[in-house]
């Protein structure tokens, strides 16, 4: 948000080099010949009230980068500090690195972290009703009381654009993006600073998706949140961020402002992503950076720079060591062995 | 060749759901033309028919819709001939062999989910073999099969010379190492590859006209980049006439050069990409516009939304069918009224009481 900030400032969440690798079992005794490395060092920060969009092709680990954080994969390596109010005891907050927690503190740590899905329709459960799926959360954490949360969840459910009258329906009953509102919701009960958003607007429509991203913004302005937002759409993670950070192949590419790294991008990934949203614009001549090949195996990824074969910039040395993910510009970060050298063309 | 050859005229098409609970009309009083070796884009949000109209080019509404009126004229030509004759698709028995001919040979198609419209029991090959005479990927057949299937089905070959067509196909729209990939399942492919395959096959009989439903909407940007180019290629080289349909307004800004807004089974606008993006006329292309974020220039602006929901059905507004979203709304008028189809400047079409005089 503000324009000059270091690094330190503000912090809510901070991630080095976290991991987390599938285990590949063969054979009749379930051997491990390998590892799907999903995700392979991820570093980043997301400071308080504000967006941190989370961008890559399919199968770039974005969505598993979410999940690792709230442990509902167990990471297989790094650091997650998040700084907790609750296990602070209160008024007090402090940074604690959620990867060596225990089951009990990382349930009071699920209150300050909610999520919210991509699909709409499965994610809540069918046999409850609105009411019941937004007070779930808070009778997982013994903090429903009654008429005080009724009064808490019809707060809420007017809120996101619903009606109190719907509090004893049903979700078949309601459309996809109101079934987002539902989800959205309930991911608020509890009072959360940090919102993981997986691909929250991808199955909805383009005028339902405007409505979802403006009750976003303006949930997050009213309840001072941070997000996560996890997203393939470039222009709408774009949008809605004021950070950008580009996964590639479960490792950082990229990290920076929204505009900078849009407008000046400092990885070759970025450029060629970049450079592939069609622009809605007829008049607008794109110059298309194709990509050769697909997206490198997490199995068996290549040598050096996991995006070497596809970079027409590479050199030897990009086939040969891996690139640090290093701070090129104040708060902007690069996995690149030839940043400085290049000179990137933005949207 | 003249550029503005017809092959596609759809006239006041109508397509009717009985359903238990009443009549939908999916498809109501469609009209447009479509041109040899150009691209007409289709827009519009989920529901509002834009695949129906689609499917019945191809008399392949699925049941319990129906045709209840309107047609559709294909002038169709044989190979390297100029004599054309006029064949109204929506007359034809939608088993019958004409349409079978037409379907995958003549005019291909491509639908939004690789995984599902491929067969998991067969190769790529095979795939493409049988595309040409299915349009549908089997998993349990390699994809090479399925598409020599399909040539061969079309053309008359041999199954050694539909294989070779397979191999070719899959070379050109950029599958790597063809000769092995077109032994391989459709699981063993990724969505992109899986994409480029049915493209493949849609392809590999060199059809005169294109049906991409939300070609790339499940894809990842550069994949689509790939598949967008891949397609203009064979559109130049075989003077394909495509029918692009999408909600994904950048997209239909690269590929149309016509567009044919959709609302609730209507037509609401129709004009030149240009004046569509430029000099939008009815307020929902307006609001459709506003409502995607762009890149580029940051804004921290809210985005322009349509406020409330589609309609239901079952249960449409009086008058104008967008009235009660719409921000021009004019009480009275657009509440009462229907508007009517109109031509306003040049090739610009437009359905709103904006423009009339009542």
């Amino acid at each position: 948000m503000a324009a000059q900030t270091t690094k330190t400032d503000n912090i809510l969440l901070d991630v080095k080099g976290l991991q987390k690798y599938f285990p590949i079992h063969k054979g009749f005794l379930r051997k491990v010949v390998g590892n799907v490395k999903a995700v392979d060092d991820v570093t980043f920060y997301v400071r308080q009230g504000e967006t941190l969009g989370l961008v890559g092709e399919s199968g770039c680990g974005k969505t598993t980068a979410g999940r690792t954080i709230l442990r509902l994969y167990e990471p297989t390596g790094g650091e997650v500090w998040f700084k907790s109010r609750l296990l602070a005891g209160g008024a007090d907050e402090k940074l604690i690195n959620l990867a060596g927690l225990d089951r009990a503190q990382m349930k009071l740590v699920r209150r300050e972290i909610a999520m919210i899905f991509q699909d709409p329709i499965n994610s809540l459960n069918p046999r409850m009703t609105v009411g019941d799926i937004v007070a779930e959360p808070m009778v997982i954490h013994g903090q429903y009381h009654q008429e005080e949360s009724e009064a808490i969840i019809i707060n809420l459910l007017t809120r996101v654009g619903l009606r109190a009258d719907h509090l004893r329906r049903y979700p078949h009953e309601f459309s996809g993006g109101q079934r987002q509102r539902i989800g959205i919701a309930r991911a608020l009960s509890l009072n959360p600073r940090l919102v993981i958003c997986d691909e929250p607007v991808s199955a909805l429509d383009v005028s339902i998706q405007a409505q979802t991203l403006n009750l976003l913004q303006d949930l997050q302005r009213d309840f001072n949140l941070a997000y996560i937002f996890v997203a393939h759409d470039l222009s709408v993670v774009q949008h809605i961020s004021d950070r950008v950070a580009v996964m590639y192949v479960g490792k950082m590419a990229e990290m920076a402002d929204a505009e900078q790294l849009y407008m000046y991008p400092l990885h070759p990934y970025t450029e060629a992503l970049m450079s592939s949203v069609p622009k809605a614009d007829p008049k607008y001549k794109s110059e298309r950076i194709i990509m050769q090949g697909d997206v490198a195996d997490p199995s068996n990824p290549p040598s050096g720079c996991y995006f070497h074969p596809r970079c027409r910039y590479a050199k030897e040395i990009c086939k040969e060591k891996t690139p640090e993910f290093r701070e090129l510009k104040p708060d902007h970060f690069a996995a690149c062995h030839l940043a400085e050298e290049l000179t990137l063309r933005g949207v | 060749m003249p550029e503005n050859e017809l092959l596609v005229q759809i006239q006041d098409l109508r397509v009717e759901f009985d359903v238990r609970a009443g009549i939908v009309k999916a498809v109501d009083g469609v009209s447009f033309d479509i041109y040899r070796g150009q691209t007409l884009g289709v827009i519009g949000e989920s529901g509002c028919g834009k695949s129906i109209t689609a499917r019945a080019i191809l008399q392949m509404i699925p049941k319990p819709g129906r045709i209840a009126n309107g047609q559709v004229l294909y002038h169709r030509r044989a190979r390297g001939s100029t004599q054309t004759d006029i064949i109204n698709i929506s007359k034809l028995d939608p088993d019958g062999q004409t349409i079978r001919e037409i379907r995958g040979g003549e005019i291909g198609m491509i639908f939004q989910e690789p995984m599902s419209s491929l067969t998991p029991v067969y190769t790529a090959g095979s795939h493409i073999d049988e595309a040409v005479s299915l349009h549908r990927l089997t998993p349990s057949r390699k994809v090479g099969d399925q598409l020599a299937e399909t040539i061969q089905a079309h053309k008359n070959l041999t199954k050694q010379e539909s294989r070779e067509i397979a191999i070719e196909m899959l070379h050109r729209v950029g599958i790597p190492k063809p000769e092995q990939r077109v032994d391989s399942y459709p699981h063993q492919l990724s969505g992109g590859q899986r994409q480029r395959v049915m493209i493949a096959i849609a392809l590999s009989c060199g059809p005169a006209m294109l049906i991409a439903d939300e070609p790339t909407t499940a894809l990842d940007v550069s994949i689509e980049a790939q598949i967008l180019d891949i397609m203009r290629e064979m559109q130049e080289k075989e003077n394909m006439a495509i029918m692009f349909i999408t909600h994904n307004l950048g997209v239909i800004a690269e590929m149309a050069k016509e567009i044919v807004v959709m609302y609730m089974g209507k037509q609401v606008e129709r004009a030149s990409t240009v004046d569509v993006f430029y000099e939008p006329k009815h307020p929902y292309t307006k609001a459709l516009l506003q409502s995607i974020p762009k890149v580029g220039r940051k804004s921290s602006a809210r985005l322009a939304s349509i406020e409330g929901m589609v309609p239901d059905p079952f249960n449409l507004p009086t008058g104008c069918v967008f009235h009660p979203r719409c921000p021009s709304f004019m009480p009275g008028k657009c509440d009462k009224i229907a508007p009517t189809w109109k031509r306003l400047v040049g090739d610009q079409w437009v359905s709103c009481l904006l423009y009339e005089e009542v």
